[in-house]
């Protein structure tokens, strides 16, 4: 039977459905689906982030075996996969977005900083992404699941400045963050 | 997930995620059945609906050739992990059914 492989986890994580594991690792597995549900892919793996942390896995990965994934994946690379479980430990990753009324690109990008200053802070990282159709700015930033409720206030406090309406997606798997082991710089600072 | 806002954010996040995640063994050739019916030779680098498009195509493809069975070959290489992307196949897709949801701007 084909296996979706959603994501790396702790063989312990108390939220995963479905798991191989592979000594102190685990790979979040599923059926199939008949056809591809990118949706449901991402709703998966962002349902174990507030368990513990999790690697997702591309969209549309599979594989035919579970000994596939314990031999052809988890074993392989065991020791990057506890590194990157390790330095994302307790933390998430959440999308800001914000769409502004007033025009200019320069005037946006600055007026952003000042905005989203407050949670810049507190985050432990954080990356400019495309904005999108429903955005002129979006960033991603990787902050504490402690802090999470914090983030979303501050969020919604921004979008009651009148010429900018803000949204945000979280908590996410830290999708934008798994490949900055170092060198990190942000345009706020670190 | 927590998406507060009306405002489409949840859809571009699904769309810049896509791309994401661990790439397992892009750089390994994948043969299925035999027959080499995936070929990833570098770093997958895909835009959004277009992976979906290709997913669909390369699920088509892999789903075709297992209801042929051909007992007689072995798997090689990766064994029957699959890791998504094919190139792009020289045939355009006309009948997925997804919105197009590709930005109107890119930098």
């Amino acid at each position: 039977m084909t296996l979706q492989l959603y994501g790396v986890v702790r063989a312990d994580h108390p939220r995963a459905p479905r798991v191989v594991c592979w000594e102190d690792l685990a790979m979040v597995v599923g059926e199939a689906p008949a056809e591809p549900d990118p949706a449901r892919h991402l709703s998966v793996v962002s349902a174990l982030v507030e368990g513990g942390p999790v690697l997702p896995v591309r969209f549309g990965t599979v594989a035919e075996s579970e000994d596939l994934v314990r031999t052809e994946v988890l074993a392989p690379a065991a020791g990057r996969y506890r590194a990157d479980l390790e330095r994302l430990d307790g933390l998430a990753e959440v999308h800001v977005c914000l769409r502004f009324t007033g025009p200019g690109s320069a005037w946006r990008a600055a007026r952003s900083d000042v905005l989203l200053a407050e949670v810049a802070e507190r985050a432990y990282d954080s990356v400019s992404l495309p904005a999108g159709e429903h955005a002129d700015e979006r960033w991603a930033f990787l902050v504490g699941m402690g802090d999470l409720l914090v983030v979303r206030d501050t969020v919604a406090g921004v979008g009651h400045d009148g010429d900018v309406h803000a949204d945000w997606v979280g908590p996410l798997p830290a999708y934008s963050f798994l490949d900055r082991r170092s060198g990190i710089c942000s345009r706020w600072g670190w | 997930m927590t998406t507060p806002g009306q405002g489409g954010g949840l859809a571009d996040t699904l769309n810049i995620l896509l791309d994401k995640g661990l790439v397992i063994d892009a750089s390994v050739r994948v043969s299925v059945i035999g027959i080499e019916l995936l070929a990833i030779e570098a770093r997958i680098v895909i835009a959004c609906v277009d992976t979906y498009i290709r997913y669909l195509e390369a699920m088509q493809r892999v789903n075709a050739q297992a209801q042929t069975p051909n007992p007689g070959q072995l798997s090689i290489g990766i064994g029957q992990t699959v890791g998504l992307i094919p190139p792009p196949p020289p045939t355009q897709a006309v009948a997925v059914p997804v919105e197009r949801t590709v930005p109107a701007e890119q930098p």
